[in-house]
This record gives C-alpha cells, sequence and structure tokens, in this order.
C-alpha cells in the first residue's frame, strides 16, 4: 500500500470517533493471527524475545500456519482461474435455466394445466406481445413465457438423466476395458464402437417404434448414444494411469481388483471426464430439442423443440412464437458450454499455454 | 390394472436410475470424513434394503389400486431412503453401524483364535526350520517383440527369521524382476517360467491371484524406488494407510470398535440413572413447594427452604455429571466407527516411523510432504501390519544423502522392533556393509555369489563381484582413472553362451564359453557359481589365474 494512502486510512481524521474502536480491532486482529493453541501469555513473550532477539528464529507453529494460508490462497486461486467474464455469463445463464427448471410455479403466473392443454388445435390463437403476455401468446393463447419456463424443466430432465445414464455405464465399460486388458477390451471395446454407429436420433427412432412414444425411451436412446466418448475418455486416461507405480503400489499394498480400479484409477482419471460432461449436457440439450422438433416428444409435455416445430406453420405471422424458444435453447446450451470452457481451463491448465 | 409390459419398462429404466444413486451414495461415501463413513459392507445393503422397499411397495400399488405410477416413484423412493440412512447415521447414534459391529463381533473371537492359533504354529514351523523365504530356480522371462527377455533364470536363496538378505548388482541384472517375481506382480508381457517361491512352507506361484492377496501388505510388502510415484497423489497420506488395514485387518477392526460398544453401553446406563435421579429430585422439590403453599404463606418454615437448598444444591452437581457424561459419550461415540479406529492406529504406526506430528500428516496429500516423508509415510504403509518379509527395493535411491542415512537408520530400528526380515535390493555396496547380515550378488539373471557379508567383502571369489568391490571409488586415495570392469552388460534377448560373465572376465579359461558354472559350496553357507573354484577343473585353473587376459572397453 501506498505511504500516504496508509497514512491517511489510518489517521485519527479519517475514522473519527471510531479510531479508537478500529486500533483495537486491528490490535485483536494481529494477536489473533499469532496467537496459538494452548498458548499461554508467559509463553507467547518468550516467543516474542526470541523472535526479536535469536537472528533467523521462527516459531514451528508460524510454518503451519503459513502452510494452511497458502493451502487457502490455492484453492482461492482456482477459484480465480475460473471466474473469467465469459465463465461468469455461463453461470448466470445456467442460474436462469435452473430457477426456470426448478421453480416454474414462482418464475411464471400461470399452471401447468393452463399451459400445457391445446383447446384447439386447428384454431390457434397467436397475439403479438402485450403487457399481459409480455413475450406474446401461442397455440392454445397460452402464454410463451411461461411456457418456456415450464418446458425447460422437462428439457433439462431428460438431459441430466441422459448424461448420467452415459456417464456411469460408460466409466465402468472404459475402466473395466482399461484395466482387464485382452480379449475382455477388445469385446467390450467392439460393444462400445457398435454403439458409435448408432446416431441417437435413429436408436430414439427405434425405441419409440418399438415401445411407444414416451419420455424415458428418449432419455435412454440419448443415453446410450452417449456411452462411447465416456467409455473412451475413460479407457484413455485409465491406461495411462495403470502404467503408473502407485497401483503397483497398491497392489503390493494388497488391494484387490475392485479398489485398485474404482479407488486409485478413477480418481485420477476424472478431470476429462468431468470437463466431458459439462460440453455432454450442452448436447443433450440440444438434441433433446431437435428430436422434439422432429415429433419425438409426448403431447402433454411442453418442449423447445416442440414449440418451434408448432410456430413454424405461422412463421411470418407470429414470429416471436418460434422466436423464444430459441433463444431459451441457446441460454442453455451456451451457459454448458461456457462452464465446460471454463472447467477445461482450470482443471488443465497446459491446455491453455498451447 | 396395470400392463406388465409398462411395469417391466417401468422396472428396467428405474433400475439404470438405482445404479446411478448406488454409485453417487459410495462416492459421497469416499469423500466425506472417517468419523462419519459407513463401511462398504453396510452400504450395499442398505442399497439393497431401500431397493427392495421401494420396488416392494411401487409393484404392490400397481396390483392393488391399478395406478400407473411414473418411473420417478422407485427411484425417488429409493434416494428417499438411501438418504435417510446417510441422515440416521448422521444424527442419531449411528445405530445401525453399531448393529452391524455387535453383528460381526458374534463369531470374531473363534475367528480371532483361528488366526491366532494359524499363527503360533507357523512361528513354531519358523523356530525349527529357521528358513522364512525359500527361492528355488525362480526363471522369469519377458516375451517381447524382439525376443524373448531372459531376465532372471535360475535364481535360489534363502532368507532367515529375523535377517536382512541383500541383493546387489549392476542395473539391468534382474534384481527388481525377482523381487516383482516373489509378489507375483510382474506385468503382462513378463511371465512367471518355472520355479518355486516357498514361503514358511507355502508354495507362492501355486496360488490364485485372491489367495495371493491376502500375503501381499500382511506377511510380505514392498517399498518401492521412487516415493514421489508410488504415493497415489489424489488420496490423502491418512487414507492409503487405513486402506491396509481394511484390506487385511477387519476383524480386528471390528473386534476394537466392539470393546468400544460396550463402552458406550456403560456410559448410556449411567447418563439414564443420572436422569432418573434428576427427575425424583425434581418431583421432591415440587412437592414441598405445593405442601408450603397449601400451609400458609405468611409463616415461612426455615427447615423446608433449607431442605430445598440442599435438594437444588444436588442438583446442580448432578447437571454438570450429566454434561461431562454427555461429552464423554459423544466422544466415544465418535471413535467406535471402524474407520476412525484404523485412522488411530494410522496415527501409531505414523508416529513410529518418525513423524512427529501425525494427526496433522495423516490429512495431507503426497505432493505436500517431502520425499524424505514420503518414503517414511511408504514404510509405515509396509509395516501397518507387521509383516514377516519387507522387500525394499532401491529404497534410497530417490533421496539425498542425509536423508538416505536417517532413512537406513529408520528401516534398522524398525526391523529390531518389529522383528521382519528385509530384502534389501541395491547397487550401493557401501549401502549393503551397513545393513545387511548376508548378500547375494546378482549378474544377468544369475546369483553369482552368496554368502555372509563380511567374508565377500574381505575375499570375493568371483571375479565379477571383485571387480565391483574395486570399482567404489574411494576418498582417501586420489587415482587419474577408476577402476571398472571392463566390457558391455549382456544383452538379455541373446546372453553369451557358458558362464554369461565370460566375455567380460579376466580369468576365462575353457570351459567357460561353453559350460554354465553351478553353485558351489566353498564353505558351510557360502555359494559361488564359477569354474575357478570347480574341483573339475582344478589343473587348467593355474594357468588362467598366472595370465590375466586384457580386455578392450567397448563403448556402445
Amino acid at each position: 500500500m501506498n505511504e500516504k494512502i496508509k497514512r491517511t486510512v489510518f489517521s485519527r481524521q479519517f475514522w473519527g470517533k471510531n479510531y479508537d474502536k478500529m486500533k483495537l480491532f486491528r490490535k485483536k486482529q494481529f494477536e489473533n493471527t499469532i496467537k496459538m493453541e494452548g498458548d499461554t501469555r508467559k509463553e507467547r513473550f518468550v516467543r516474542y524475545l526470541k523472535f526479536f532477539f535469536l537472528p533467523c528464529f521462527r516459531a514451528s507453529e508460524i510454518n503451519r500456519v503459513e502452510f494452511e494460508i497458502g493451502k487457502i490462497k490455492s484453492k482461492r486461486t482456482f477459484f480465480r482461474r475460473f471466474l473469467t467474464p465469459l465463465t461468469i455469463l455461463g453461470v448466470i445463464c445456467l442460474l436462469f435455466i435452473f430457477w426456470c427448471a426448478v421453480f416454474p410455479n414462482w418464475a411464471s403466473k400461470y399452471t401447468f394445466e393452463e399451459i400445457a392443454v391445446w383447446v384447439n388445435i386447428y384454431d390457434p390463437a397467436y397475439d403479438t406481445p402485450s403487457l399481459k403476455h409480455p413475450l406474446g401468446t401461442g397455440g392454445s393463447a397460452w402464454d410463451i413465457l411461461a411456457r418456456n419456463i415450464w418446458s425447460s424443466r422437462f428439457s433439462l430432465q431428460i438431459s441430466f438423466l441422459a448424461v448420467a445414464i452415459a456417464f456411469v455405464i460408460g466409466i465402468l465399460l472404459g475402466i473395466i476395458s482399461a484395466y482387464a486388458g485382452g480379449w475382455v477390451d477388445n469385446i467390450l471395446m467392439r460393444v462400445v464402437d457398435a454403439f458409435v454407429v448408432f446416431p441417437a436420433l435413429i436408436l430414439a427412432f427405434l425405441f419409440i417404434a418399438i415401445w411407444g412414444n414416451k419420455l424415458q425411451y428418449i432419455m435412454i436412446a440419448l443415453g446410450l448414444s452417449g456411452i462411447p466418448a465416456y467409455a473412451r475418455i475413460a479407457r484413455a486416461s485409465a491406461l495411462q494411469e495403470k502404467s503408473k507405480l502407485y497401483v503397483d503400489a497398491g497392489k503390493a499394498a494388497g488391494a484387490s481388483r475392485f479398489k485398485i480400479m474404482f479407488k486409485h484409477i478413477l480418481p485420477n482419471a476424472w478431470t476429462p471426464l468431468i470437463v466431458r460432461v459439462t460440453f455432454h449436457l450442452a448436447v443433450a440439450t440440444l438434441s433433446v430439442a431437435g428430436l422434439s422438433f422432429l415429433g419425438f416428444a409426448v403431447s402433454d409435455v411442453p418442449t423447445w423443440g416442440w414449440d418451434i416445430n408448432a410456430a413454424r406453420s405461422h412463421m411470418y405471422r407470429a414470429p416471436w412464437a418460434m422466436v423464444w424458444p430459441g433463444v431459451w435453447i441457446t441460454i442453455a446450451a451456451l451457459g454448458f458450454q461456457l462452464i465446460g470452457d471454463g472447467l477445461r481451463d482450470v482443471l488443465d491448465p497446459k491446455l491453455k499455454l498451447l | 390394472m396395470a400392463s406388465i409390459n409398462d411395469i417391466i419398462d417401468n422396472i428396467i429404466f428405474s433400475g439404470l436410475i438405482v445404479l446411478i444413486s448406488i454409485f453417487l451414495s459410495r462416492l459421497i461415501n469416499s469423500v466425506i470424513s472417517s468419523n462419519k463413513r459407513v463401511p462398504s459392507r453396510i452400504l450395499w445393503k442398505s442399497n439393497l434394503i431401500a431397493m427392495a422397499i421401494s420396488y416392494g411397495i411401487w409393484i404392490l400399488q400397481t396390483f392393488i389400486f391399478g395406478l400407473i405410477l411414473d418411473f420417478f416413484v422407485p427411484m425417488t423412493l429409493h434416494v428417499i431412503l438411501v438418504g435417510l440412512f446417510f441422515g440416521v447415521n448422521w444424527f442419531f447414534g449411528k445405530k445401525i453401524i453399531k448393529n452391524e459391529i455387535k453383528r460381526s463381533l458374534i463369531g470374531l473371537e473363534e475367528r480371532l483364535k483361528e488366526k491366532e492359533k494359524l499363527r503360533r504354529e507357523m512361528d513354531q514351523k519358523l523356530k525349527e526350520e529357521k528358513v522364512l523365504l525359500d527361492v528355488q530356480d525362480l526363471i522369469t522371462y519377458f516375451y517381447t517383440e524382439e525376443g524373448i527377455v531372459k531376465a532372471v533364470e535360475g535364481v535360489t536363496f534363502q532368507i532367515y527369521e529375523d535377517e536382512v538378505l541383500g541383493l546387489v548388482g549392476e542395473t539391468g541384472c534382474g534384481k527388481s524382476v525377482t523381487a516383482l517375481s516373489i509378489l507375483q506382480l510382474i506385468r503382462p508381457p513378463g511371465e512367471i517360467v518355472g520355479g518355486k517361491v516357498l514361503f514358511q512352507g507355502l508354495d507362492l506361484l501355486k496360488k490364485t491371484s485372491e489367495e495371493i492377496q491376502k500375503f501381499r501388505g500382511n506377511q510380505i510388502t514392498m517399498i518401492f524406488q521412487d516415493p514421489l510415484n508410488s504415493l497415489n497423489p489424489v488420496m490423502k497420506v491418512g487414507n492409503q494407510i487405513i486402506e491396509v488395514y481394511l484390506n487385511h485387518k477387519m476383524d480386528e477392526l471390528y473386534g476394537e470398535a466392539g470393546q468400544l460398544t460396550e463402552e458406550i453401553d456403560f456410559i448410556r446406563s449411567n447418563l439414564d440413572l443420572k436422569k432418573t435421579l434428576i427427575n425424583q429430585l425434581k418431583e421432591s422439590i415440587t412437592e414441598i413447594k405445593d405442601q408450603m403453599e397449601d400451609t400458609n404463606e405468611q409463616i415461612i418454615d426455615k427447615k423446608s427452604l433449607e431442605i430445598i437448598q440442599q435438594k437444588e444444591d444436588e442438583l446442580s452437581v448432578l447437571f454438570k455429571e450429566t454434561k461431562g457424561l454427555k461429552k464423554e459419550y459423544n466422544e466415544v461415540k465418535a471413535k467406535s466407527n471402524i474407520f476412525s479406529v484404523a485412522r488411530k492406529w494410522a496415527a501409531e504406526i505414523v508416529k513410529d516411523v518418525g513423524i512427529a506430528d501425525p494427526e496433522r500428516i495423516l490429512d495431507r496429500y503426497p505432493h505436500e510432504l517431502s520425499g524424505g516423508m514420503r518414503q517414511r509415510v511408504m514404510i509405515a504403509i509396509a509395516l501397518a501390519c507387521s509383516p514377516k518379509l519387507l522387500i525394499a527395493d532401491e529404497p534410497t535411491t530417490a533421496l539425498d544423502v542425509t536423508i538416505q542415512s536417517q532413512i537406513l537408520q529408520l528401516m534398522k530400528q524398525l526391523q529390531k522392533e518389529y522383528k521382519t526380515s528385509i530384502l534389501m535390493i541395491t547397487h550401493d555396496l557401501g549401502l549393503i556393509s551397513e545393513l545387511c547380515d548376508r548378500v547375494a550378488v546378482m549378474y544377468s539373471g544369475y546369483i553369482v555369489e552368496y554368502g555372509s557379508i563380511f567374508k565377500l567383502f574381505k575375499t570375493p571369489l568371483h571375479p565379477y563381484t571383485n571387480g565391483l568391490i574395486r570399482a567404489i571409488p574411494r576418498v582417501e586415495k586420489r587415482v587419474d582413472d577408476l577402476a571398472i570392469i571392463p566390457g558391455m552388460v549382456p544383452n538379455l534377448i541373446y546372453p553369451p553362451s557358458g558362464c554369461r560373465f565370460h566375455p567380460r572376465c579376466e580369468y576365462c579359461f575353457e570351459p567357460c564359453p561353453t559350460n554354465n558354472p553351478k553353485q558351489i559350496e566353498t564353505e558351510p553357507g557360502y555359494f559361488v557359481a564359477c569354474h575357478l573354484y570347480d574341483p573339475k577343473y582344478k589343473d587348467m585353473t593355474k594357468n588362467a589365474i598366472e595370465n590375466p587376459k586384457k580386455i578392450k572397453q567397448e563403448v556402445g
């Protein structure tokens, strides 16, 4: 701090009546930083004497305190690296979407029944934005704002569960195949390759054609098509970790196969997987929207893609009905993507320098 | 009625989600502090019970009421039940864990007695035979694409009870491979082709991988070269030590936790007694007060006032005592978890290893410790179950000299304390002279000379050991050219015929390039594998010794 500023900040003029209080507070703060556990006044006095008269004296406790502070600092640097403007934007986007998804009753004036029901499909009531309906109305004269808010709940539900299915099964497959090696690895990875061949859309067609138009089949289709990416990433990083010495040391300490796989190797292979999750969430929300745009959605359940599809034929008459769901989709996808970018920069700082 | 198709659909899908919740609950369990962690066996049980209850309720309602509720119902029920389990564990006295401990105590004493019996029998056997580890003709090959690497070919040695055996040799002569193949830690291109590894009379090579897990870390352990890489970087040091106990000493952990549960019951009964006493006192005080009000307000009865004061004093004393008891109760309860028992043991062993502040070190990650500390932690992990045999694979090469000496002193001291035999693998003869009782010198997959340390250093018989000892630079002499063993380390894929050392040997004579030397016992307990000392070729050796060859140093 500059000397002038210091003088003004700690002067009597600056603090006025509270000068004494400030002094006392600062003194207390100082004492608290040096005060240690089980410390009597006498010991502290001896330490002060040693500090002033012995050259290079340092209490071991001070080292400990410094270590703790360093730890906290490293955590702080983690957050600072994370909080770039772009990731803050992503966090804000996601907070908005999550607020819509978790508390739709509070976020909108309308209940689910008022929005989701078609009164007359052949006589849609599109209305321009007004004070009562800030984003206009669409479909069966429902409020578009409320409709978007409610549909964000279902879109997020589908994409989250799809990602969770892909995450768990993919990691299991990847790590088991990496650790086992040999023919087990070969067979498992060929199965995973077979999943790559099926695009998510076609799998969803298949399931819906067989079992009917239900939400869970869309989730399963998206989840299955997401497996190979996780399996391959998990396998690659587990193969890298498997060759390291601590795996041998763990074996020499008597750990079983599964303990080594899931307690030693998996935590070391986390980072690329976590980054992949955020990107996959963005992709999954987009593909959910795409599926429902094509009509693979339950008619009772509002989703963004379905709304866009419904408003498509009235595009010139009522563009707002088509644009606003699209805006919601971009907010969600952008939020996940930006947070994924931020996470990758924090967890893998080497990549940023490249 | 719900159609069966719907039911099956929902079961399959919610099964997937239950899988996710099991995964998450295990993840949470691994993250929370050791006081509140749940043993994995109980976690599995709770997950299974929650699954059974949720599915049961859901299927029953489909058949009774015919409601086709969503798949979310069993899923949410399952999640709520598992959450409840965690909550109960967290807040209400860990009853589940306590019951589990009690249940596991049922056959525990017999099991522990059986273990002790086995151990005693083994100890008696050891006292009779005195051979702890007997390696006979161990052969390990690596099947690479370029050819078969014959890393270890017919190594035999014995380790006796409570002694330190050194294994010396150049790099790439198969020291580490013998150590790894004792524990069967050889990686896939490598394979143990033949031989026997008898540990207290049991052949380890014939055991399956699950049977040998019980030996690793429990009876035979290993310290690796590089302390930085041999600790898991993302696990706290304490958890890595605790894991060894969880692998091998589950019964003993439950035993100690069970003793604590008895203590808890005792304190609990004390607390209840005191509560009843307090209630009685309170009642009597109110009775006296009521009587005073009934009789007359104006007349002050001094006696009853005194009685009231006495009783109130007693009450305050009782309150203080209950407070102390409650504190004790909470403390003992926190200790009764098997994880906190294991943590206590870990702190003890870390203190034994010479780390001053064990509680603080246990919560650190390996990268926060210095190299010497890390090696100490590795030694602590190795000695956690007080093993019979410790294999130390160059434990001091990655450390600087002062810390080397500290670690060596520690190993000496711990060897006496824990009575473990050590197989010490180094290329440093000075270290061997300081620590070991006997030495085995290895060259290119064979043991070349093997016997007591004094004899080997005084009068080395084999030309290779002779060269090794000559090659140690001495501080007191100033020499321009350092002594070396001429020639190159042989290629292990195409090794030289006969004695593998013959291309580099000064005293090479007729049988050397063709015949493989056998181990010859020159003195009781002292072996050499060299044709020079073979009584067969006694006549030919004179010429070889008198006219040593000069060998050119190849630079490759």
